[in-house]
């Protein structure tokens, strides 16, 4: 609670007393820094271990009075079990805060004595923060040239709202849109609704709700099927990706509800076992996924910014030069270009033209700079970590 | 003239016999090392070779005794591994040594069902079988050369 | 301007690079009290049940008592369903139907192209005929 009075008789004291001072200008001295290394405020540790208890009363961000589903009535839920097992959680992961992870805040939820169940909205802001470090940790370690804007799109690839949502979707987690009245009516046992992503639906949802029915999975497959066969024809790489543009009609709550659940259960290892075990955890289940790095790119004016990253790095200006054809006058040429700095080759494109060609060529030499990755990839969190291959920035054009 | 030839360099002892385990010095494997991983592999299975990359999904026309979904193999018997520029050719096989390459079984099923249709000669008649080829389906987890 | 994303993707989920993630995540065992056809179906839940249940705990399991003939459906994670009737059938053909259930991945059953399906790019790359030696390319 902040006691807003006494702030107020702080400022006015302030307030009647300030005037202006001139000094002389002083030379850099570290005088002014302060002695001792300031220190983090010491919070109570059994407050933070219990924070439902009247020891919390000092963190104000604690949300009182909530809900924790005891561990024997967590238990006899199938789907927190089954899923624990699916995920080959670690035992020390109990089933009561695997429960907690489902359950999204503002979700229609009631426990047993009344109380709303406690949500995962503070544990996937933790776990969210952590798997963004740890993912982009990993990527600026094996991509370190990569540009901002393709490392930004690659990690949206992996931990965006979407991407972690088809994630709860591959571990089998189904939804519960059901409101609190909805769910007593039907006289189910809480032990039978846990196990269930449960989150407030936008009015899409309650639409969808009513067609589909109540324990559905969701499978947005319809909307991703129409957009796969477009892309594929047009496409130049036969890369199976899913490519989304993004659909007003899909239903916003249910992607962050989804993405919150994979954030929370990170969180929820890392404070249960160990940090080394939720980052094994973001490891295996998010980056172990496949993108593809190289078709990310996209170029504007290819041959200008090769010229300025050969300048910049102290190369001969690079030029294109033709390395075969055939078919000049024909109705389909193909024309070999080369993109060389002096007599080393950066990179090579073929085309239709010798324009289409110049361009390839300049976009594969770029790609070949920017897609540079060490051979020895040591992350800093990990042992024997010697630093890091740092990039000289962007190059401007 | 810059040659538009790619130095495919194989590296291997042809002296000994075949169906032996090969093993070189580190010098020898630096060029594929070089290759930062993105390699293939050649692996063998009931005498049937398969080039595979790291997530790459087998289908096999057949079933293997007692193996299980989620089981992880341990492919032993690997005849090549390569990069785009070297390719490093076992004698037989390459020694356990030098790689590490898993696959994880993820489903165990079969073909649709399919007619198979024996015509006589001379329109004499005709004999129908039917067959569900059993199905193996391995991921490769993971394929990677060590020194 | 220099480089700009092209489009939004989506990482692609390869099961088993990682983790493996059992794909069969619920089977439901319907049987009927009165008739005949569910003698099997019964004799192989009141033995087994208990018993595949301890040993799957990724799966959860359901036994539904109806009206009708029994049947055994498995649920999969992409969202997928197979029933299989068991009517008339003894608890050794309802077990291989399950263990069947229990391996299958719910996608639709294909047939082999090629042993090996990738998403890689090849490693040695693709011949072209602009890449051999210009004495040795064909003239026309």
């Amino acid at each position: 609670m902040i006691r807003t009075s006494r702030l107020l008789r702080v400022s006015r004291v302030a307030v009647s007393r300030s005037r202006l001072i001139t000094c002389a200008p002083r030379s850099f001295t570290s005088d002014h820094k302060p002695k001792t290394p300031p220190q983090a405020p010491t919070m109570d540790p059994t407050a933070l271990r219990y924070p439902n208890s009247d020891l919390s009363v000092n963190l104000r961000d604690v949300a009182k009075g909530d809900y924790l589903v005891p561990g024997d009535l967590a238990r006899q839920s199938p789907a927190l079990k089954t899923l624990h097992a699916r995920l080959g959680l670690p035992e020390a992961l109990p089933l009561s805060t695997l429960a907690q992870c489902l359950t999204c805040p503002e979700a229609d939820t009631v426990g047993e004595d009344g109380r709303k169940l406690a949500d995962n909205y503070g544990m996937s802001v933790f776990g969210g923060s952590l798997l963004k470090y740890h993912v982009t940790e990993k990527f600026v370690v094996q991509y370190p040239r990569l540009p901002l804007p393709i490392l930004n799109s690659l990690l949206d690839s992996h931990l965006s709202l979407r991407s972690l949502t088809r994630l709860a979707e591959s571990w089998g987690v189904e939804t519960d849109r059901r409101s609190a009245f909805e769910r007593h009516m039907s006289n189910d046992s809480l032990a039978n609704t846990l196990g269930y992503l449960r989150y407030k639906p936008v009015e899409d949802d309650v639409s969808n709700a009513s067609k589909d029915g109540v324990f559905d999975s969701y499978t947005p497959r319809s909307d991703v099927k129409k957009y796969n066969q477009k892309q594929k024809k047009n496409s130049q790489h036969n890369y199976d990706s899913q490519v989304y543009v993004f659909d007003s009609s899909a239903p916003e709550g249910y992607e962050r509800s989804a993405a919150r659940f994979v954030q929370a259960l990170v969180a929820a290892i890392h404070a249960h076992v160990s940090r080394d075990e939720a980052l094994k955890f973001i490891d295996n289940f998010i980056l172990s996924r496949a993108v593809d790095v190289e078709s990310l790119f996209s170029f504007n004016q290819p041959h200008k910014e090769i010229v300025r990253v050969c300048a910049r790095e102290g190369l001969e200006r690079p030029e294109a030069r033709l390395m075969a054809e055939t078919g000049r006058l024909s109705k389909a040429p193909v024309f070999v270009v080369g993109v060389f700095s002096g007599k080393h080759k950066l990179g090579e494109g073929q085309g239709a033209s010798l324009a289409e060609a110049k361009i390839r060529a300049s976009v594969n030499a770029l790609k070949g700079y920017y897609l540079y990755s060490p051979i020895e990839q040591t992350r800093p969190q990990e042992e024997g970590y010697n630093g890091t291959f740092i990039d000289k920035g962007p190059v401007v054009i | 003239m810059m040659s538009l030839l790619r130095q495919v360099r194989h590296m291997s002892t042809a002296a000994s016999a075949p169906s032996g385990f090969l093993k070189v010095s580190a010098e020898q494997i630096k060029p594929l090392l070089l290759a930062n991983q993105h390699i293939f592999a050649k692996v063998h299975m009931h005498n049937n070779a398969y080039l595979v990359t790291k997530g790459d999904q087998m289908r096999l026309p057949y079933r293997f005794k007692g193996l299980k979904v989620g089981d992880v193999i341990n492919f032993e018997h690997v005849s090549q591994i390569g990069s785009r520029d070297h390719v490093f050719q076992g004698d037989k096989y390459i020694s356990q040594d030098h790689f590490n390459i898993k696959g994880v079984v993820t489903a165990l099923t079969a073909e649709p069902m399919t007619t198979h249709v024996h015509h006589r000669i001379k329109d004499k008649g005709y004999t129908r079988t039917q067959r569900k080829v059993p199905q193996t389906i391995i991921r490769i987890s993971e394929l990677e050369l060590k020194a | 301007m220099s480089a700009r994303p092209a489009y939004q993707t989506v990482a692609r989920n390869l099961n088993g690079v990682g983790n493996f993630v059992l794909q069969c995540k619920k089977v439901t065992f319907r049987y009927c009290n009165w008739g005949g056809s569910s003698d099997g179906m019964r004799q192989y839940l009141d033995k087994n049940l208990q018993k595949i249940a301890a040993q799957n705990p990724e799966i959860e399991f359901v036994a539904v008592k109806d009206i009708g003939h029994p049947f055994i459906r498995g649920e999969f994670v992409n969202g997928a369903e197979k029933t299989i009737c068991c009517k008339n059938k003894h608890p050794r053909f309802i077990n291989g139907k399950f263990e069947m259930l229990k391996s299958s991945d719910g996608a639709p059953r294909k047939q082999m192209k090629s042993p090996v399906e990738s998403i890689n790019e090849s490693v040695r790359g693709i011949w072209s005929p602009y890449h051999t030696d210009p004495k040795a390319r064909h003239k026309i």
